[in-house]
């Protein structure tokens, strides 16, 4: 059965002359954790945009929990969002923020969010406008699963936070999964700290999604081969080129049978297989 | 939703606070520092005046300029976009705040003043604004925060908000002058009111686009931002096309130049002309039976962008006076131009004879001769009025008789000068007749008749020419009560009427030489009495007394027949023609009136056009022999004597 | 108390199951204990709890694990046994292995060499 919690098609979105998107397929299945990977200026943060209901998509459909993004705001009730840069009305407190936003969710857990405050040490009595970074971090992750929305959208979440702020994060989110039915999408740069977490990663790229690949695929299956090699060669699917001159050359292999397809032809004889690391591998396929 | 307007009123709680702080922190300060000639509550007054029509305009855009920018800021959008609102609603709720906000000090305002608003204290242009404040406040309020939102800054929006409130008030205050003046020539309700709509839907449906299209990023952004503006610009329209409609309509009204009667020894001669003005053209012309003009005065509306807002009507005073040659002689003088004396026709044109340059007054003075006397700085003067193109030869009253001057200088005032030079140079002239020291004695051009017990009149007796030739018709003492004497040529006074009668007090001639007057009112009197629980309407018609060419005597002719059955039939009633026994009236602006010589049997009735009937407060018509000319809304009309109207 | 190894080419859950044999093998967990929650398990490693989910139903299949008490995963009375199982047939094959080689007569610094080369092919 098709439980798809997203469905998004043909997304398309062009400021004047520049294309963003162009033409977007994403979907996403109930429980999945999917982590966009994209380089800055992709198109992320429009991507989120339309399907948070706040941009108009030039063209394309998208349906989120069964509702559709179609400027009335509803959609956002469905989905906790954490922006890349959480603000607040600055003259409210903690408490302020969450019995102002609890107007507006009807499935508000006011105690839920008061537990994550002392979780997270975070002071409801204390004033937005004098919160450090991490604490408007910890504001937004509160404000955003308060109301047991059954999809999060996180944009940088952990992006210039401290250690324990970010552990905070993360287990928060880990939480949320624990309870059960959550599906997260959640764009990172520093996607190899979530390695762990997500289910699947989604390339960005070209206003489209390149590449969508499973976490345990690239955290099993991807391996760095050194080679030598004496004249150039065609690279096979699958192998990409890292780095090295002359004619020592490294390279990055995904997928255990491409690697034994490699280790069989001559032209890469003698190599040095090692495994390639998640962050390496992210690294990779934003560069493809 | 109410959230989100209590959470603007928190945004925006400290200006608000200070403003509304010092709207009443202006109410001891005006009571402190009051100066001695105005009491306390006059002096709040003052202070709660200004703020409303200097104060509060700037604070509105203050806040609202400030409220719309915020809603385009990106913090704004930043801490508010995540909520499940749409996008447009929550720029409405910062509308609604900002909206609520300047009702809530005009309130204040207008409470501190007692609920009521001193209008007479203000000058015009102060007491228009005032009476549509609430609609200039919430135009200010809603363009300013419009424009604020979407030039994404409150100083830009709030100046360009002002800039469209003047281009829009000051068409409607032209109107509303024009409506002051009492000629509702446009529906100034429906005009007021799409004005409004169109305001508050063009700032609705603007700031909708400008949404879609800024924040959203829809596609068609250029699009957008230009319908947007026209939105905005839209309710500029309807005060600029009532006021064209006005102008254009205003230039149509005609008025006459009073007084509306031409002079003439014999009105059955006199041509059917009527000296016409345009107030809001400065035109001015003869105009006759047939649609002829001849102009005095020439359109000069192009004065200027001052006087297309705000035109000043100017009224001409003049007279008419026939020729013995059958020419008219015109007079006109207005405020601001020097007098002019012109002589022709209505259909051969007029020709200027004098330049009155400092004239103040003038008179036609009828005669074998007609003459003018003119009331200069330095005098009066006379003139005789020639035939042909010369120049007319004026002299000094003064010189002309020493007891007049001496009357004059011992200040017995200016119309004793006139009756006096009357009496000493006309009185021999056919057409004037005075009473002698004795009492009884009335003479005139040669012609001398006893009228025992005759009222010695302080100014000549004019006289009538009836079919007979010139007559003269003298009030007299009778017992206790009054008698009219009827002084025909040739012949022996005798008694005409048992009542008072002096011509031009309550005796006239129509333009046919019938005589008529009335010994009581002229006008209809209406009562309303309640007969258990039914009200009847009574008329108390005037009695008129009318002498006919032929010398018939018809008395106490009374018209409450007719007007019991004319609907709205209401004003001053006069008599303009009587023809083989059957007479016409004319019932205000109303109504032509021809009935028999029975004044309860047949008649009929005759509606004036519309555009003199229901808008003028003064009677504009002048009788001729052929039928009547009217003065009207919308040009000049004619009506026969079967009642066919047609406009000219 | 259980690392992963971020590198390796062994599935995490796969992974988890191994640290907690190793913990019962080192005396760390002992039989009647709780395994930790899954949701601690999961927060400590920083990986998705249906992965740790999984880890726990398969170790529960192989009876790692009896009855829970509730939402604990309690250590059964055989988990040693299987800990040591496990390691004691690696380390049987490996015995063997080596015992093999050196009487065939490698030295110890060529039946390193040979490991480390077969570490390479075999990842």
């Amino acid at each position: 059965m098709n439980d798809h919690i997203l469905e998004a098609r043909g997304l398309k979105k062009a400021f004047g002359p520049k294309e963003v998107l162009k033409g977007l397929d994403l979907s996403a299945a109930r429980g999945e954790v999917v982590g966009i990977l994209g380089r800055n200026g992709s198109g992320k943060t429009t991507l989120f945009s339309i399907l948070l209901d706040l941009t108009a998509a030039d063209a394309g459909t998208a349906k989120i929990l069964g509702a559709r993004p179609d400027g009335s705001g509803r959609v956002r009730s469905l989905i906790g969002y954490v922006p890349e840069k959480p603000a607040f009305h600055g003259f409210m407190t903690a408490k302020q923020v969450l019995e102002f936003r609890a107007g507006f969710f009807p499935s508000w857990d006011m105690a839920k969010a008061l537990g994550l405050c002392r979780k997270l040490e975070l002071d409801p009595a204390s004033r937005v406008s004098a919160m450090s970074k991490g604490n408007l971090a910890k504001l937004a992750w509160i404000t955003a699963t308060a109301h047991n929305p059954e999809l999060l959208l996180l944009d940088e979440p952990t992006s210039g936070l401290d250690y324990l702020v970010r552990d905070h994060i993360l287990n928060g989110l880990i939480h949320e999964l624990t309870e059960g039915g959550k599906t997260i999408l959640v764009s990172n740069h520093r996607m190899g700290e979530m390695g762990g977490i997500l289910d699947r990663v989604c390339v960005l790229k070209d206003g489209v999604i390149a590449a969508s690949h499973a976490a345990a695929f690239l955290a099993e299956e991807a391996f760095r081969a050194a080679a030598r090699l004496e004249s150039p060669v065609a690279l096979p699917d699958g192998v990409v080129a890292l780095n090295g001159s002359g004619a020592l050359r490294e390279f990055a292999v995904f997928g255990r049978e491409r690697l034994e397809k490699l280790k069989l032809d001559p032209a890469f004889a003698g190599a040095e297989i090692s495994p390639l690391s998640l962050e390496d591998s992210f690294k990779v396929l934003l560069g493809e | 939703m109410k959230n989100l307007i209590i959470l603007q009123f928190r945004k925006s709680l400290l200006p608000f606070s200070v403003l509304a702080g010092a709207v009443l922190l202006s109410v001891p300060a005006a009571l402190l520092f009051r100066p001695d000639s105005l009491t306390g509550p006059e002096a709040v007054n003052i202070a709660m005046l200004f703020w409303a029509l200097a104060g509060l305009p700037l604070a509105i855009m203050a806040l609202a300029g400030a409220a719309g920018s915020d809603a385009s800021s990106d913090a704004a959008r930043a801490s508010e976009q995540p909520l499940p609102e749409s996008q447009y609603r929550q720029v409405l709720a910062g509308l609604a705040a900002a909206a609520a906000q300047t009702a809530l000090l005009i309130l204040a305002i207008y409470a501190i003043m007692g609920f009521s608003v001193p209008l007479d204290k203000l000058n015009f242009v102060n007491a228009h604004v005032a009476s549509h404040y609430f609609f200039y406040a919430a135009f200010l309020a809603l363009y300013a925060f419009t424009l604020s939102y979407a030039l994404r800054n409150a100083v830009a929006g709030g100046i360009a908000a002002a800039a469209l409130l003047a281009v829009t008030a000051v068409p409607l205050l032209s109107a509303s002058l024009f409506s002051g003046l009492m000629l509702d020539l446009v529906p100034m309700a429906f005009l007021n009111s799409l004005t409004g709509i169109l305001v508050l839907a063009g700032t609705l449906g603007a700031l909708s686009l400008l949404c879609r299209a800024y924040a959203r990023k829809e596609a068609g952004r250029a699009v957008k931002a230009l319908f947007a503006a026209l939105l905005l610009a839209a309710p500029a329209l309807p005060p600029f096309i009532g006021l064209a409609i006005l102008r254009g309509k205003s230039a149509e009204v005609t008025w006459p130049v009073f007084p509306l009667t031409i002079q003439a020894d014999a009105p059955q001669d006199a041509p059917g002309v009527m000296l016409v003005q345009k107030p809001f053209t400065g035109e001015v012309f003869l105009i006759d039976e047939e649609g002829r003009r001849a102009a005095v005065f020439p359109d000069d509306s192009a004065r200027g962008l001052p006087n297309y807002f705000f035109p000043v009507p100017a009224f001409v005073r003049g007279q008419t006076m026939a020729g013995p040659d059958g020419s008219v002689w015109v007079y006109a003088d207005r405020y601001d131009k020097p007098g002019v004396l012109m002589n022709g026709s209505a259909a051969g044109g007029l020709k200027l004879r004098a330049a009155m340059p400092d004239s103040w007054r003038a008179n036609f003075v009828r005669g074998k001769v007609p003459g003018i006397v003119e009331r200069r700085k330095d005098g009066y003067y006379y003139a005789q009025l020639t035939p042909g193109d010369g120049p007319l030869k004026w002299e000094n009253v003064k010189n002309i008789t020493g007891e007049a001057a001496k009357r004059w200088i011992t200040g017995t005032g200016a119309e004793a000068l006139l009756d006096a030079f009357l009496r000493s140079r006309l009185a021999e002239a056919p057409g004037v007749a005075v009473l002698a020291a004795d009492g009884r004695t009335v003479t005139a051009g040669g012609g001398k008749w006893t009228v025992p017990g005759a009222l010695g009149p302080k100014a000549p007796l004019i006289g009538l020419r009836l079919g007979d030739g010139m007559s003269y018709v003298v009030p007299a003492r009778e017992g206790k009560g009054y008698a009219a004497y009827l002084c025909p040529p040739g012949k022996a006074a005798r008694r005409l009427w048992g009542d008072y009668f002096r011509p031009g007090a309550n005796l006239w001639a129509a333009p046919d030489g019938t005589l008529w007057g009335y010994s009581r009112k002229s006008s209809i009197v209406l009562t309303v009495r309640k007969l258990s629980g039914a009200s009847k309407k009574e008329f108390d018609s005037p009695q008129f007394n009318i002498l006919t060419r032929e010398g018939k005597s018809i008395e106490s002719f009374r018209l409450d027949n007719v007007l019991r059955d004319l609907p709205e039939a209401e004003g001053d009633i006069a008599l303009v023609r009587e023809e083989k026994g059957e007479l016409w009236f004319t019932i205000g602006n109303g109504y032509l009136v021809k009935t028999g010589a029975n004044p309860n049997g047949p008649y009929s009735a005759w509606r004036f056009p519309e555009s003199v009937r229901e808008k003028y407060w003064r009677s504009t018509l002048l009788p001729t022999r052929n039928g009547i000319l009217i003065a009207a809304m919308d040009g000049v009309h004619f009506m026969d004597w079967e009642g066919k109207a047609k406009r000219l | 108390m259980i690392t992963l190894n971020q590198l390796s080419q062994v599935p995490i859950y796969d992974q988890i199951k191994l640290g907690l044999k190793g913990l019962v093998k080192k005396g760390l967990l002992k039989p009647g204990d709780a395994a930790p929650s899954i949701r601690k398990m999961a927060a400590d490693l920083k990986v998705n709890p249906n992965t740790v989910a999984r880890a726990y139903r398969e170790l529960t299949a192989e009876g790692f694990f009896e009855g829970s008490r509730g939402q604990e995963n309690i250590i059964s009375p055989r988990a040693c046994g299987l800990a040591e199982n496990a390691s004691r047939k690696v380390s049987e094959g490996l015995e063997a292995a080596l015992k093999g080689a050196l009487e065939s007569g490698f030295t110890w610094p060529e039946v390193e060499k040979m490991i480390a080369a077969l570490k390479r092919k075999l990842l």
